[in-house]
């Protein structure tokens, strides 16, 4: 390291302070200036009286032209008060100001040293001597100025981002205003009067909130958030995620007819609750800025998630409940081909996973559907308008649930197609095994023939064989393969062949047409699935005597619960856990079935069921008929040739979702391919085919991609949610059914439909969960066409020379305390006593119970909820002062006993009032003398007389030292202002510190409050400490010009006092860059560090964690140091 | 003997140095012993600097800085930290004492504060008795009165 | 190398270049060149090559004597410009803010009284007798570098010692051995702490000072020798540890996995020409899983700092060439006798390769061996 000095002809001037006495009392100035010329490079010493006097500046310039000097030392006060002239004043006398060195002979010298007067002149002749050594080794430096961007970020657009924004775009400033709402305003559009003047505050407010987008230079971004920021050369890359409204701003002019239709009601968080409820599509006040509505969607509901059809339950839910039946039945046409049948016969996942499981009860969503589809506003559906039909003929094979689902969708999309069915009536499994009183006739015919006004040709009695299907295969563009499960198992038992022993699926074809010839009069049913349900019902309504058996016990059998539940109150008795063994046979006729009992059921590799049986535990079990319902297969044999594959366990094989089957044109879905499932999961396959084959065939079919990323919906959130919109846990309602004794008699339907009050009613119990219930309704009312549901995040970069933190603040939550906030309704907070006061507030203005809506005349307020809480030594409250809470509260009594409830009796427990601000203790003497009763002390709890639903408070007069019990109707506590929620994230992007409240740390409290830690991000409003709005609007008036100042024309000039990096000892190891916390150094694509020096503060880390001593800091090098401390040090003389 | 020790403060611009700064304006006294080099940050301090200081015969060495949490680069005084728990080690080895290698934080509001600090540090510095690459002084007492 | 000052009559160089054509420094930067230099010297340009920075830059490998036919001691030159230039304050930065130079510079004080035996507690040493382990700056390094624990290598050293049924001499009086200074030109230094540590060893007794650094290895072995005559020998733990494994004196028990390569140190290669020993040991400890690169020995390619100076960009493609060259033979570690070839590599694989060299270790051979030492 070398510390030989640069240039030996070097040229250093000396100038002492007297400093008026105050340097030269103690240190011997004439000694200094007399030494000094002994030292390397120096040419030239003097005094001076006064250096900072203009006076003294010249002198020193006149002697730096006349000996030609090129560095000067100054020995005076500290260069933190004068470094800067002095580098002005040799710059002026033609020398780089950076080969300047001041030496502090007056704060770390003379004053602290003055009873020394000798050691003191010893010290200062070192720190001259020093200050030499350094100058020997000082470098010139150039002045450089960057351009910075003079557009600004402000983020939050509340009182305090408005007016500063307001502020910059005077100035001259383009200001990009960042508000996570959905309008401008922030907590001020909340407050209804402001103090002390009582003013309207959306009066004062509205015209800030319309400049904001009438103002040119003002661009606005509501319900955006920033997610990313980076410091670049030009000031901040600031990245903002713009969320979705769901409409287009420019188109939407803001009518309302959307919300006037919209059948969802959510949680109105404008009203702060209060029971008031807004639409999922909404404004949140008439005020708002910009006058755009916004749809609001919180995921994927729960039941629509569950059906494999992606049934939009919650829609059509939504739509009953409004009473708007017609366009429920749209919305549910929209995603299901065969509603009628869905609505009697769908195994409804949808309430199983339905979030008032938990809370009351699921939606009995199937039998809403079904009421829906047999409305008479419903009876005639004028046929939709198809697209033109495309040039392409497809034909499916098998008219069940599967086909028909793949028709109906391939029709919707203008693609013709022939469904080949082999029985006698459209409708499979449908049709041809589900008995009536499940599935009446005129409900599946409804659909089919809905179907077919879709165009959709149907042929009945068609089996289609090998030939037949290579026929269809080169006449038609695809054919899809849904023949479903038709051959029935049976297990070859001894006696399996005798009279009476009869298969399920066969059984209930005959069961259509009347009692099946073979049946006798003592059933029994093997097997535990719906179907043999549906056997053994049907034979219990022919009058039989009717037993089952199966495999599995109770809790294991495959049949959905219902079907078991409801065989049993038709007299069925189950044998559980019984496996057959042989036909007891009498007469060529069975005569019962030997069983053992089942240990346990072992399955083999393909999933059959192997039972394990208990030796000696046989039991005969009688009957004359014994009926096979363990499962059917797909009748492949006649079509195998075809050559598409078969899996293990027999079913059609399929090589992918799209379904296709391996061999050209032809695809497979539905339970020939799946193995048994249910009705919907068919149809769900069926609409994937319809997919595949119409993209397959170059007519793709885009579904509406609503929820994009969206997550689905958690049923605790939605409950929550939805008890703060007014719902409470109520009973599900459902169908009413036919006592057992009277539906066995026929095969009448016994469910029946629900009449429209208890449908409407259940329907309103559904909680709303994904929000927007998709119905869609606003689309179709919105002239303006302004809807757009598929709308995605979009991510804006802005590149501002600097930001305006505004994000304001979070009211605390008092629910954590034991004031029973959350528990009792009439607990309520100042917040929202604010917007009971509003004319236009949840309450129209009127100071209510929640609970029961009365007139509310005992109020009691209770002050520093969360504030002060090591006053209430409570270390769930914050420490700090709020600063606000009393006069809101003053305000607040002062307005209610005004003009509001003037016979109200209101107390306030506090432990201090301050009324701090100017006027504001003139206000808080005018309502005493309203009779406002102000009590020192805070209740200890609140308790709920549950008969009255009135509050109790037990308080302390800390004055008389009485306890007194309160009675209340209302208690409204004073909560804390917290830093907004997300102020964290934000404060961690912008890297500004917090202080140990997590408000943003100002840089000085006294002297630069508005200013960060970062020099060109500025804070504003609540952000930074509680305040009240005329603090908050003063407040951001300095950050606006704080920030403009510091902008200036856009020519930021650069501290030269930076890093830099010698390129050939850098060895790119990254350490530097690492270490840098202002992203001032890079490691560049040549391989070494380069330092942005618009960005680098000159700190120095880099250059002490750098190995290789690449990079070094101007005025902070390594050879400038060591010399000085050469020459501090104590050396012989 | 009663020696005169040399101590070396590298202060940080904002907090250290401004308050040596303010225990001047406050004509506190404290020992002409201390020399402080100002430097923006703390973070700027190499441990080259504080061998070297030793080496060339200071009999202490101070880093003195603002209170964790309040760097004004966020983080150079939590990096000197590191670095001096490094260098106490390296003393320890040495033979040289931890205790010749101090890291102070001092506000700018906290004149007093570095007052007391320097005259602590050197009493302890006396106490402990010269470095032994003490360079200059000692060796002269030891030859007699300097002229 | 003969301490008479080398001058131009003395150097045999025919100008064949072939002491560029190996050189590592010229690999990376074709301007580097030491038959230019050896001309300007033949020239009596020593003075202006004694003020530039090239002398600084050698890496002091000796590949060039290795291929030189002359054998001209370009080397020894470069160690007597330096040597010069100090004297008149023309010294090339030192990395690290030259912290290694200040250390030696104050250890070189016989006032000091260092406690460097902290990292030893619990193993077995004396104050006297006939063997002495020269720990050198392993117990500072700890402190230095962020990366990796060096004091690591002396206790494996000690416990191998203590196996082969050693008890060395440990010493707080002991020195940094001064290679750092001696090599930056710094010779006033360098002979203070030799003399110190030879009067220090002498006064233990000691007949035997093992070292497990190539570097204390080379400057006890060879440049103590030049300035006094020694009386105690000097082995490095590697040929040490070798001789006893031959002689049953230490057993190992094979850890065949991870494969581990060898990277033969300037100072214990091409200086002093041991490259069996530490091979063998190998061979002893990991078995079949130790795999040879393909520039060894004679030819191994230099790590790409000398004494803690000339460290740059070259330096870095350098090291990925050899921990690349390394990785290729499959070896998860490279295993190497000199802690600061350790150090150099391990600073490569802290920092942000040029590309990424995976699951690679840098370990010192005495490490892996007391690892797989029969209790």
């Amino acid at each position: 390291m070398s510390d030989k000095p640069k240039n030996p002809k070097q040229r250093i001037g000396i100038f002492i302070c007297r400093c008026g006495g105050n340097i030269s009392d103690t240190v011997d100035v004439e000694h200094l200036v007399r030494h000094s010329p002994d030292m390397p490079n120096v040419e030239f010493a003097m005094w001076n009286s006064f250096t900072c006097s203009a006076e003294g500046q010249a002198r020193i310039k006149e002697k730096i032209k006349e000996h030609n000097l090129d560095s000067a030392i100054i020995g005076s006060c500290t260069p933190r008060q004068y470094e800067e002239l002095f580098r002005g004043t040799v710059a002026e006398a033609g020398i780089n100001p950076y080969m300047l060195e001041v030496v502090n002979l007056r704060e770390q010298c003379a004053y602290p040293h003055h009873d020394e007067p000798a050691k003191a002149t010893e010290k200062a002749t070192m720190l001259v001597r020093a200050a030499v050594e350094k100058a020997r080794r000082l470098v010139p430096l150039q002045i450089r100025q960057v351009q910075v961007s003079r557009d600004v970020a402000i983020i939050g657009a509340g009182i305090a981002g408005m007016h500063a924004a307001g502020t910059l775009a005077k100035l001259g400033h383009d200001v990009h205003l960042v508000e996570r709402e959905t309008t401008v305003g922030g907590n001020m559009a909340r407050v209804v009067k402001t103090f002390p003047t009582d003013d309207c505050a959306m009066c004062t407010l509205s015209p800030k909130m319309d400049e904001m987008t009438k103002n040119k230079r003002i661009h606005l971004l509501t319900n955006s958030e920033v997610v990313a920021v980076k410091k670049v050369r030009e000031g901040l890359k600031v990245t903002v995620r713009r969320n979705p409204r769901y409409l287009d701003e420019g188109t939407c002019t803001g009518c309302g007819k959307c919300t006037d239709n919209c059948p969802a009601g959510l949680y109105n968080e404008y009203n702060l609750g209060l029971t008031s409820v807004r639409k999922a599509i909404y404004k949140p006040f008439p005020a708002a800025v910009p006058n755009k509505y916004i749809l609001t969607r919180r995921g994927i509901p729960p039941c629509r998630d569950a059906c494999p059809v992606h049934q939009n339950a919650q829609g059509y839910v939504a739509l009953i409940a409004a009473g708007k039946f017609r366009e429920a039945r749209d919305v549910i046409r929209r995603d299901n081909p065969l509603p009628s049948v869905c609505g009697r016969v769908c195994n409804h996942v949808c309430e199983t996973e339905c979030s008032r499981s938990a809370d009351g009860g699921a939606i009995s969503i199937r039998a809403l559907k079904a009421f829906v589809m047999a409305h008479p506003d419903n009876a005639e559906e004028r046929p939709i308008s198809l697209p033109d039909p495309k040039p392409v003929k497809v034909a499916i094979v098998g008219g069940g649930p599967s086909g028909l689902a793949c028709a109906h969708d391939l029709a919707l999309h203008g693609i013709r197609s022939t469904v080949f069915e082999a029985g006698d009536e459209p409708g499979g499994v449908l049709s041809l095994s589900l008995p009536r009183y499940r599935l009446p006739r005129e409900v599946l015919e409804r659909d089919i023939a809905y179907i077919r006004g879709l165009g959709v040709e149907i042929r009945t009695g068609q089996p289609v064989d090998g030939p037949r299907l290579r026929s269809l295969l080169a006449e038609y563009d695809a054919v899809y393969l849904a023949i479903g499960l038709t051959r029935d198992k049976l297990l070859r038992l001894p006696g399996h062949d005798a009279e009476g022993v009869l298969l399920g699926g066969a059984f209930l074809h005959e069961v259509r047409h009347g009692r099946p010839s073979r049946m006798g009069n003592r059933v029994l049913v093997i097997g535990g699935g719906n179907v043999a349900f549906d056997v053994a019902r049907s034979a219990v309504r022919l009058g039989a005597r009717v037993e089952m058996m199966c495999l599995e016990g109770p809790e294991d059998m495959p049949a959905l619960p219902d079907e078991v539940r409801e065989g049993q109150e038709e007299g069925i008795v189950i044998h559980h856990r019984r496996s057959p063994q042989r036909f007891e046979v009498g007469g060529g006729r069975v005569t019962g079935v030997a069983t053992l009992a089942v240990d346990r059921i072992e399955t083999d590799e393909l999933g059959r069921l192997l039972p394990v049986t208990v030796p000696g535990s046989e039991k005969l079990l009688e009957a004359d008929t014994v009926v096979f319902a363990i499962g059917q297969g797909p009748d492949v044999e006649p079509l195998k040739e075809v050559g598409f594959g078969l899996n293990a366990r027999g079913l059609i094989g399929v090589t992918d979702d799209a379904l296709h089957t391996g061999v050209d044109k032809l695809y497979a879905g539905g339970d020939a391919a799946s193995g048994p499932t249910t009705v919907v999961a068919a149809m769900g396959m069926g609409r994937r085919a319809a997919r595949s084959i119409a993209s397959d065939l170059g007519y793709p079919i885009a579904d509406l991609d609503v929820f994009g990323p969206l997550p689905k919906v958690e049923a605790a959130d939605a409950i929550a949610l939805g008890h703060k919109a007014g719902h409470r846990t109520e009973p599900r309602m459902g169908p009413e059914h036919t006592p057992a004794a009277e539906r066995v008699k026929d095969f009448a339907p016994f469910e029946s439909v629900l009449d429209e009050a208890t449908a409407v009613a259940e329907a309103a119990r559904c909680l709303q969960c994904g929000g927007c219930a998709d119905c869609r309704v606003c689309d179709s009312v919105c002239e303006a066409r302004a809807l757009r549901y598929d709308q995605k995040p979009e991510l804006i970069e802005l590149v501002v020379g600097g930001v305006i933190v505004a994000t304001g603040f979070s009211e605390y939550d008092p629910s954590r305390l034991n004031y029973g906030y959350g528990r009792y309704p009439n607990v309520v907070t100042q917040f929202q006593l604010a917007r009971m006061l509003d004319p236009i507030g949840p309450t129209e203005g009127k100071v209510v119970r929640p609970l029961d809506g009365k007139v509310a005349r005992r109020i009691v307020m209770v002050q520093c909820v969360g504030s002060r809480g090591d006053a209430q030594g409570n270390k769930d409250m914050n420490a700090y002062c709020s600063r606000v809470c009393c006069m809101v509260s003053l305000k607040h009594a002062g307005l209610i006993k005004k003009s509001f409830v003037p016979d109200a009796q209101i107390t306030i427990c506090y432990i201090d009032i301050r009324a701090f601000g100017k006027g504001y203790e003139e206000y808080y003497d005018r309502v005493k003398t309203k009779g406002v009763r102000f009590l020192k002390g805070l209740p200890a709890r609140v308790r709920q007389d549950d008969a009255t639903g009135d509050l109790l408070l037990d308080v302390e007069d800390q004055h008389t030292a009485r306890r007194i019990e309160l009675r209340a109707d209302l208690v409204v506590l004073a909560t804390a202002t917290e830093p907004a929620r997300g102020t964290e994230d934000l404060v961690r992007m912008l890297t500004v510190s917090r202080d140990e409240s997590g408000f943003i740390r100002e840089f000085h409290p006294k002297i630069r409050p508005t200013d960060s830690s970062v020099k060109n991000v500025m804070v504003a409003g609540c952000s930074q400490g509680p305040k009240d709005i005329t603090d908050t609007i003063s407040q951001s008036g300095s950050a606006a010009a704080s920030l403009a100042a510091y902008l200036g024309d856009g020519f930021i000039t650069l501290n030269p006092l930076v890093a830099h990096v010698d390129a050939d000892r850098c060895r790119a190891c990254g350490r530097c860059e690492e270490s840098c916390e202002f992203q001032a150094v890079v490691v560049g694509p040549n391989l070494h560090a380069e330092v942005e020096e618009a960005l680098c503060e000159g700190c120095g880390k880099c250059s002490v964690i750098c190995p290789t001593g690449a990079i070094r800091v101007f005025g902070a090098h390594d050879e400038q140091i060591e010399g000085m401390m050469e020459a501090l040090r104590t050396h012989e003389s | 003997m009663n020696h005169e020790p040399d101590i070396l403060g590298f202060a940080c611009n904002w907090c250290g140095y401004a308050g040596a700064d303010g225990a001047g304006q406050a004509k506190l006294q404290y020992p002409t012993s201390i020399r402080i080099i100002r430097v923006m940050c703390l973070g700027r301090v190499d441990p080259s600097f504080v061998l070297s200081a030793f080496e060339r015969g200071y009999d202490g060495v101070a880093l003195i800085g603002c209170h964790i949490g309040d760097c004004h680069y966020l983080s150079g005084n939590v990096n000197a930290q590191t670095v001096v728990e490094h260098l106490r080690g390296i003393l320890d080895t040495m033979g040289l004492g931890r205790e010749r290698l101090r890291m102070e934080e001092v506000s700018s509001a906290e004149g007093p504060r570095f007052a007391e600090l320097v005259r602590t540090f050197k009493d302890q510095l006396v106490a402990m008795g010269p470095s032994p690459l003490k360079k200059g002084k000692v060796e002269l007492a030891e030859e007699g009165d300097r002229p | 190398m003969s301490r008479k000052p080398i001058s131009a009559s003395d150097l045999p160089c025919i100008q064949c270049n072939k002491c560029t054509h190996v050189c590592p420094q010229n690999m990376v930067d074709p301007a580097f060149t030491p038959r230019g230099y050896l001309l300007q010297a033949l020239m009596g340009e020593g003075a202006e090559l004694e003020a530039g920075p090239e002398v600084w830059r050698c890496l002091t490998c000796l590949k060039c004597r290795e291929a030189c036919p002359s054998s001209t001691d370009w080397v020894g030159l470069v160690r007597e410009l330096r040597h010069n230039a100090k004297g008149k304050d023309q010294c090339f930065e030192c990395k690290h803010g030259h912290l290694v130079q200040i250390l030696q510079r104050m250890m070189a004080n016989p006032a000091i009284e260092q406690k460097r035996l902290g990292w030893a507690e619990g193993l077995e040493f004396a104050d006297r007798g006939e063997w002495f382990y020269f720990t050198g700056c392993l117990p500072y390094f700890d402190n230095m570098f962020t990366f990796g624990s060096h004091t690591s290598i002396a206790k494996a050293t000690l416990k191998l010692l203590n196996a082969g049924g050693v008890v060395p001499v440990l010493s707080n009086q002991e020195r940094c051995c001064g290679y750092e200074c001696l090599w930056n030109g710094d010779r006033e230094t360098f002979s203070k702490l030799a003399k110190l540590n030879i009067e220090t060893i002498a006064a233990t007794g000691a007949k035997k000072v093992v070292t497990s650094c190539a570097e204390c290895f080379h400057t006890l072995k060879a440049d103590y020798a030049e300035e006094r005559e020694l009386p105690f020998e000097v082995v490095h733990s590697v040929t040490l540890f070798a001789q006893w494994a031959r002689e049953g004196r230490l057993r190992f028990r094979k850890t065949p996995t991870p494969g581990v390569t060898y990277h033969d140190p300037c100072r214990l290669g091409r200086y002093e020409g041991i490259y069996d020993a530490p091979r063998e040991l190998l061979k002893d400890v990991a078995g079949e899983s130790f795999k040879e690169m393909e520039r060894i020995r004679g030819d191994a390619l230099c790590c790409g700092v000398g004494n803690f100076s000339n460290c740059d960009s070259n330096t870095k493609f350098l090291q990925h060439d050899r921990l690349l060259e390394a990785r290729r033979t499959g070896a998860e570690v490279m295993v190497t006798t000199c802690p600061k070839c350790r150090i150099h590599y391990g600073c490569y694989l802290d920092g942000r390769p040029i590309e990424p060299v995976e699951n690679l270790q840098v370990r010192d051979i005495t490490e892996i061996a007391a690892e797989a030492l029969e209790p």
